[in-house]
Formats: C-alpha cells, structure tokens, sequence
C-alpha cells in the first residue's frame, strides 16, 4: 500500500466518513449541494470568460464584469470544497481508484494554475484595456478556463460511470 | 366512434421505441453517458446563470450596481444556450427510454416545473428589454432560481425511482 492509500483508508474509517457513506438521505443531499456549487462556480465563470473573449456584455467594460462576478465564483468555488470533502472522505478508498477522480483532480489544479496566471500576467494591466479591448492573452486564458471547466463537470460525471468497489 | 387515448399513447412509446435512432442510444456502450454529461454541462449553465441572477435580485443595488435586468440582458443568451444543450441531450436520452421515462413520476413532476421555470423566465427577458418595476423583475428571478432549482432536484429523482 502507498502512503496516499494508506492516507485514504485511514479517511474512509474516520466514523463520521462511515456515517455519510451508510447514510440514506445525507449522501444524495450533500451531492445536490455540490452539483449546485458547481452550477454556481462554472457559471459565473464562464461569463465572465465569455466576457473577456467579447461574446456577451460587450457594452459593459470587461473589469466591471469580472470584478461583480468573480467574487461569487470564488465562494461557489468554496462551497464546492465543503460539500466535495465530506463526499471524498465517503469514499476516499474507491475514489483512490477511480481514473475520473483522478483526471477530475488534475483538472481542477489546472483550472486554478489557469486562474493565477491570468491574475499574475495580463489581468494585472487590466485598467489600461479599456477601450482598445481585451487582450489576446486574456482571452487565451478565458477560453482554456471555459474548456478546463467543462472538463472538470464531465469527469465528475464520469467518476460514478468507473466507480468500482 | 370513440378514440381509445391510452391505447394511442402506449403505441406512440412503442413507435418510439422502435425508431432506429432510439435503439442506437438505447444499445450505445456510451451513448446515453457522453449525453448525460451535455446535460450537466448544460444544467451548469442554466443553474449558473440563475443563481447569478438570484444573487443580483437579493441585493438592492444588484452585483455592483449590475442590476437583474442589466445582467439578464447580457447572460440570458448564456442561459439559452444551455438550456438548448439540455433540451437536446435530455430529449434524446428520453427517445432512447420512452416507456421508462414516461412512467416515471418524477420525470412528469419535471416536465411540469420545466413548463413554470420557462414562462418566468421568458417573462424576466421580456421585461429586461423594456422599463417596467424592477421589484417585479427581481420578485420574477428569485422565483426563477426556485423553479430550475425544483426542476434540478426533480430530475435527480428520476435517477432514483
């Protein structure tokens, strides 16, 4: 067994992970909150990628989408992570094992390496867009943002087509 | 001359079933799973969409005084698209289970809120185009949310009976 195993089982026995697991009506309801979370998180995401690509609100500035939206992104991003932990520590030994899982995680690390990226660079010199428009690096990082996004909802799908006990 | 109607429906499912498109989603190894995730991609957009709209409506002066017919008018085209998406997947992967889905309670419950989720937010479109009480149309997208938030909870129950 490697550590990270190791480190699942030991999450899979805590009792409150049992708990969760065996329970009948918390797993389903914890789920729906994370779907929602998603719902929310992606949502507003991707508008203000599609913003930032020039798609929709082409009337408004780009920084004022961005900084109304983003804001609620980040705490759907959290309340994803609050309902997504407990799910994890369900079923922390299949998960170890799930190639979905998996792929669902590389994803999000790079959603968030995406993220940062764009704030460190281009989004820096954000004040200075306007009105000559949004940048080809910005918009570069809006697309993979959209894409990235996407993928990490159809691999979350996909963890209970290749969930194996 | 009386029309038999629930023996007209029963052969209409049967007619379904037996189309060739409905047996090549029904057979597919992946057919109905690449079309499940549209359909939560879809339902990302849709509720996404929404609950920004919600949040917008909560709050007096909306998302930084983005108001719920400012952000209506730009992201409903997002929604509609989305929606589309939903539409189109979910239609399908019904035409591949006529019969399973048709008896299904929840997947009626569904249809029904679908039906009230759209006629309010075509109404909220409506009014972001035109002057009009924004209390109407931030009362118009809370009631929005609650209605694709019931119609999201509905269809995860038809998974379950």
């Amino acid at each position: 067994m490697t550590i990270l195993q190791t480190f699942c089982q030991w999450i899979y026995d805590w009792p409150f992970s049992t708990a969760l697991r065996e329970s009948d009506d918390a797993f389903p309801f914890v789920e729906t909150a994370h779907v929602l979370a998603i719902g929310l998180a992606a949502g507003s995401i991707v508008i203000v990628d599609l913003r930032l690509i020039g798609l929709i609100f082409r009337k408004e500035p780009a920084t004022r989408i961005v900084e109304a939206l983003l804001p609620w992104t980040w705490r759907g991003f959290a309340l994803m992570l609050v309902t997504g932990l407990p799910l994890f520590a369900a079923e922390a030994v299949d998960l170890y094992k799930n190639p979905a899982f998996r792929l669902k995680l590389v994803l999000l690390g790079l959603a968030g390496l995406n993220a940062l990226a764009f704030h460190v660079t281009t989004y820096r010199r954000a004040r200075a867009w306007a009105p000559a428009g949004v940048p080809f690096a910005a918009r570069a990082f809006a697309g993979m943002s959209i894409f990235l996004w996407s993928a990490v909802i159809v691999s979350g799908r996909l963890i209970a087509v290749f969930h194996v006990h | 001359m009386s029309i038999d109607l629930i023996a007209l429906g029963r052969s209409l499912l049967g007619w379904i079933e037996r189309t060739p498109l409905s047996g090549v989603i029904r057979h597919s190894d992946w057919a109905v799973m690449g079309l499940e995730s549209l359909h939560l991609l879809g339902l990302a957009l849709v509720g996404g969409v929404a609950s920004v709209l919600a949040i917008a409506a909560s709050r007096r002066d909306g998302l930084r005084g983005l108001s719920v017919a400012d952000l209506a008018r730009g992201a409903l085209p997002l929604q509609a698209a989305g929606f589309a998406l939903m539409a189109a997947s979910g239609a399908l992967i019904a035409w591949s289970m006529p019969h399973k889905y048709y008896l299904n309670a929840a997947f009626r419950l569904k249809m029904a809120l679908l039906l009230a989720a759209i006629a309010v937010t075509a109404w909220l479109w409506r009014s972001a185009r035109r002057r009009g009480s924004a209390i109407a149309r931030r009362a118009a997208a809370l009631l929005a949310f609650l209605l694709w938030l019931a119609v999201g909870l509905s269809g995860r129950w038809v998974g379950f009976l």
